[in-house]
């Protein structure tokens, strides 16, 4: 039996290479595995064998009835072109270009906005608005920054009116905020500020994020600490921080946050001065006088504010040195990011 | 300001070399660098706030770095050889305005001889950046880098009526300053006067004809203490910016005026073989006090989140020159000494304590807030949103300044009395291109665009998400918008066909609008000077007009100097978001399949698609669901005047498949009824 099995397996072998057509395919089907065909007519003598090779034929040969199927399906397919070999036929160029779908980019200021942003989000702090054109109240006044004070001379100011300006900086949104707020506050303002300066590091309208926290007990050292998981979170774990005294009217005390030069990583270069150090951001602990301004009373509430300049941190993030390249909007620019 | 190393040196003992004094400084609020050395002197540049008026000089720096570092602070020899001749006799002085000069004082030095300083003092003032002039100016500015204190030398001579009037200028007075500039001074300006005329602006800069020349031979040197916001006024005002203005507007130490006067004198004595006349004038009326401030431990220590000890606390105050009172366990009486200008309350000693007990030894701690989480407002969640969806439609983000040039006004095209040109104006804008708040973002849209293809990018697809200006009451009215262009060309490219049209600017309002799930949006002819006659439309939900889209025309085009066309649209952000809508409910899928029948239909090309659609989907209400347009076209393949649209009708009902029975009669009529109301014909 197993070499009947044997010689049907070489024929269909030695047939199936010169099969051209479906129809002779199924001549071949016919022949062998058909209802009279040589394969099933020997099945049909199993019976007469004893039961341990009747079990042992009858695999081999449900195996080469699946060989055979197999087989002349494959040839189907070839012969339709189907088949591997059909489908290798031609040339089919792989190395040309893919069908692009057109994806636009986000501004990397507001790409570097909202993650600044998001950080602060995740820290439990909320996000306030304030208008970019102000009252002088707002922005100075009422920040402890009074008419004829030299402080004033930090920022210069574009003026509408004698006591209308576009804002300087994000800190008005303090005020407003706290003046309709009662603490505990957590809040975060990013938005657009102006100064009449225009060089390649000052733009006339830069962006800025304030953030400031009022509470029972808010101390300098949570300043650093919430300021020091920021900068970890956007430049990473390994950059080394330092707070530096400064000078702003609406904070008492204030400091200036430094990162170890992302450059030159400390050693000294030109965009660091030589000093290792780049400021990043101003903060300080909220000074009375503006608590008084939106009627808190200091003696119950302490708080920290800070003011982060995005475009700063945008150019030492990505080595950007042209402030106006973001003004410019060309799109070979912008799409970089 | 600059001083130099040696300089400090004089008047406080440390061992620091420039760069370890440089970073002491720093770490202290001072921010410090060394920039260059001159000889075996090193020259070191300090950038001071503008609440350390007693920094601005080299005792000021000094009392710093004995704070810090504990080493001795020497103060300058102020003895005065005095000699013959009583000042009393020289000169007499009155003070007639002492709100604005609360102390004024002068010494007479008789018998100079003007000449250049010596070489050890013109190098100290070459380094900290002056011009040396001669021995006498040279001494005054030596003293006023030395101890920050302002000085002036008249020639005696020019005095009239050997009298000092420090007086308001008259009406129609006028001035010729040092640097020979005339000024018509107002009634605000302090003057130093004598018996005819103002001889000096008050602190700012004297006047041209009573200052030292080689002919001088006797010197009047005034030393005084002028209103800080005066000056300042004053100086604005005239445009004049001096060391001296500068250190008075900021407050100088009206208790180290007579000091600095004494030492000047004596210098410019010695240095010009003059004589001091016996005395000096004071005119300090009313003695300025000084703020004695309680500090708490307490409150220091919960602000700053540290724990020092009342004797730690009591040694950074007595290290500063501050002195100090024990009053109970937590409480110090602190009387402020007079340079300190900037220390007038509480937390102004805290902030002391902080700097010199050292910001980096504070440890970081992190708060726990009771505040609870809020989330973002319906406007932030939108802008992003909003900023996503015109991104994955292939826009890019651009931002552009919010002020405008007012000639872009014409170049769009509007009449002069359009709203658009109702604009808020700044007062002092750094250029014309700059010069007012935009009432809409069109002008920097077209200009970015303008920009790009002008460098060669020629396939520009943006959008600004951004504010517009729109005058009102005190503040204006701040709308956000949303703008964008595309231009016809893509980028030449492999697979990137065809142009961009006004249909596909409509794709994208419609697409940004159907994502924020507004879809009862409307379409209608919009007659605005930039935007294309037929290919524009205004946008409108509920009737609502929320902004318009369309190709830029013609006119526009040319104002912008633009030679490829443009497809723009402008819509309302603030609107949009109050249309939008974001609870979604779930609608179940249909339970069976839906039958597709596409019919091609040819009428006259002004019939508008909105009319076919609306014959079509009223012919039936059960089973069609869907209208499809598939193709437009217009062209040889079918007669002139003509157009053909292809629509894929979609039927389908919940309660079985359906079949060529349940379709035929609907599709029948369908056609029959765009034929009967349109004179449509089957292509």
């Amino acid at each position: 039996m197993k070499s009947r099995l044997q010689e049907i397996k070489n024929k269909v072998e030695s047939e199936i290479p010169s099969v051209k057509t479906e129809d002779e395919i199924s001549d071949i089907k016919i022949k062998y595995i058909g209802r009279k065909g040589a394969l099933t007519l020997l099945l049909k003598d199993l019976s007469a064998l004893p039961p341990d090779e009747r079990k042992e034929i009858g695999k081999s040969a449900n195996e080469l009835k699946n060989w055979i199927e197999d087989n002349l399906n494959q040839k189907q397919k070839e012969i339709k072109g189907k088949g591997v070999e059909g489908l290798k036929k031609g040339f089919f160029d792989i190395t040309i270009p893919g069908k692009q779908a057109v994806i636009g980019n986000i501004h990397p200021l507001t790409k570097v906005l909202n993650e600044v942003t998001e950080i602060f989000v995740e820290m439990g702090f909320s996000v306030a608005e304030g208008p970019e054109i102000e009252l002088d109240y707002y922005n100075f006044e009422a920040l402890n920054i009074p008419k004829d004070h030299p402080a004033r001379d930090m920022q210069d100011t574009f003026y509408i009116t004698d006591d209308v300006i576009l804002r300087t900086h994000t800190s008005p949104v303090q005020i407003r905020t706290m003046e309709k707020t009662s603490p505990p506050l957590k809040i975060i303002a990013p938005g657009k500020v102006y100064r009449c300066d225009a060089d390649i590091t000052h733009s006339p309208m830069f962006h800025q994020i304030e953030g400031f926290m009022v509470d029972r007990d808010i101390t300098f050292g949570d300043l650093k600490g919430i300021l020091e998981l920021f900068v970890h979170q956007f430049f990473g774990k390994d950059v080394d921080l330092r707070f530096r005294p400064s000078f702003f009217p609406f904070t008492e005390p204030s400091a200036e946050v430094d990162i170890r030069c992302v450059i030159c990583k400390g050693s000294g270069c030109r965009v660091c001065k030589g000093t290792g150090w780049l400021e990043i951001l101003g903060s300080g602990m909220i000074d009375p006088a503006v608590f008084s301004y939106v009627k808190y009373n200091p003696e119950e509430w302490t708080g920290f504010a800070f003011g982060i300049g995005i475009e700063r941190i945008v150019m030492l993030k990505y080595g950007v040195d042209d402030i106006r390249l973001f003004y410019e909007n060309d799109l070979r620019f912008l799409k970089q990011f | 300001m600059k001083i130099t190393y040696k300089w400090l040196k004089e008047f406080v003992e440390f061992k620091h070399s420039p760069s370890e004094l440089s970073k002491l400084l720093t770490m202290a609020g001072l921010e410090t660098n060394v920039i260059e050395s001159i000889d075996d002197d090193h020259v070191i540049e300090i950038d001071l706030t503008p609440n350390r008026s007693d920094c601005h000089s080299v005792i000021g720096i000094a009392r710093e770095v004995s704070a810090l570092t504990g080493g001795r602070f020497k103060y300058p020899d102020i003895s005065v050889k005095e000699s013959d001749g009583d000042i009393n006799s020289l000169i007499s002085v009155a003070v007639e305005a002492p709100q604005l000069c609360p102390r004024y004082t002068a010494r007479i030095i008789r018998g100079v001889k003007v000449k250049p300083a010596p070489s050890w003092l013109e190098k100290k003032i070459i380094a900290v950046g002056l011009r040396p002039i001669n021995n006498i100016v040279d001494v005054t500015n030596y003293v006023l880098y030395e101890m920050g204190q302002p000085l002036h030398a008249f020639d005696y001579v020019h005095i009239k009526g050997k009298k000092i009037i420090v007086r308001n200028a008259y009406k129609k007075e006028s001035l010729t300053t040092l640097d020979e500039k005339k000024h018509n001074l107002s009634e605000d300006s302090l003057v130093i006067a004598d018996s005819e005329r103002a001889v000096a602006l008050a602190g700012v800069m004297g006047g041209g004809d009573s200052g030292v020349t080689q002919a001088t031979r006797d010197i009047l040197l005034e030393s005084a203490y002028f209103n800080p916001i005066s000056i300042r006024r004053t100086s604005r005002r005239h445009g004049i910016f001096t060391d001296s203005s500068y250190r008075f507007e900021r407050g100088v130490d009206n208790e180290g005026v007579v000091a600095a006067l004494d030492r000047a004198a004596n210098l410019i004595a010695d240095l010009s073989e003059g004589k001091v006349a016996k005395g000096r004038i004071d005119c300090y009326p009313k003695k300025i006090s000084y703020p004695q401030i309680d500090l708490r431990i307490s409150r220091t220590n919960r602000i700053l989140g540290i724990s020092l000890s009342m004797e730690q606390i009591l040694n950074i105050l007595n290290r500063l020159m501050f002195t100090t009172k024990v009053i109970d366990d937590d409480k110090i009486k602190v009387n402020v000494p007079s340079f300190r200008k900037d220390i007038e309350r509480e937390i102004d000693l805290i902030e002391e304590v902080a700097r010199l007990h050292g910001y980096e030894k504070i440890l970081k701690t992190i708060p726990s807030s009771k505040v609870s989480v809020s989330a973002s407002t319906r406007n932030q969640v939108f802008e992003k949103e909003i900023r996503n969806i015109l991104i994955s439609l292939g826009l890019t983000e651009v931002i552009n300044y919010s002020f405008i040039d007012e000639k872009y006004f014409d170049a769009i095209n509007i009449s002069q009395d359009d709203p658009l040109r109702k604009t808020i104006k700044l007062r002092n804008p750094l250029s014309q291109n700059w010069s007012v708040m935009r009432t809409t973002l069109l002008p920097g849209i077209i200009n970015t665009a303008v920009f790009n293809i002008n460098r060669g990018i020629y396939d520009v697809g943006i959008f600004e998400v951004g504010k517009i200006f729109i005058p009102n009451e005190r503040l204006p009215v701040e709308k956000m918008m949303i703008g964008c262009a595309v231009t016809e060309k893509v980028e030449k490219k492999i697979w990137s066909k065809g142009e961009r049209d006004f249909y596909y600017l409509k794709g994208l309002v419609e697409s940004l609008l159907g994502r924020l799930n507004i879809h009862d949006m409307e379409f209608f002819p919009v007659n605005l000077s930039y935007i294309h006659p037929q290919k524009g439309a205004c946008v409108k939900i509920n009737k609502e007009d929320i902004g318009y889209l369309g190709e830029l025309s013609p006119a526009a085009a040319e104002g912008f100097d633009l030679k490829e066309k443009l497809y723009v649209f402008e819509l309302s952000f603030d609107k949009i978001i109050t249309k939008a809508v974001t609870e979604k409910k779930y609608t179940h899928l249909p339970k069976y399949p839906s039958i597709y029948r596409d019919i091609a239909i040819v009428l006259d090309n002004n019939i508008k698609s909105d009319d076919v659609y609306r014959i079509i989907r009223d012919t039936d209400n059960s089973i069609l669901k869907e209208i499809i347009l598939f193709d437009y076209y217009e062209g040889k393949q079918i007669p002139d005047g003509k157009k053909s649209l292809a629509y894929s009708l979609v039927y389908r009902t919940d309660e079985r498949t359906l079949t060529e029975e349940d379709i035929n009669p609907i599709h029948e009529k369908v056609i029959a009824n765009l034929r009967d109301k349109l004179g449509a014909v089957l292509r």
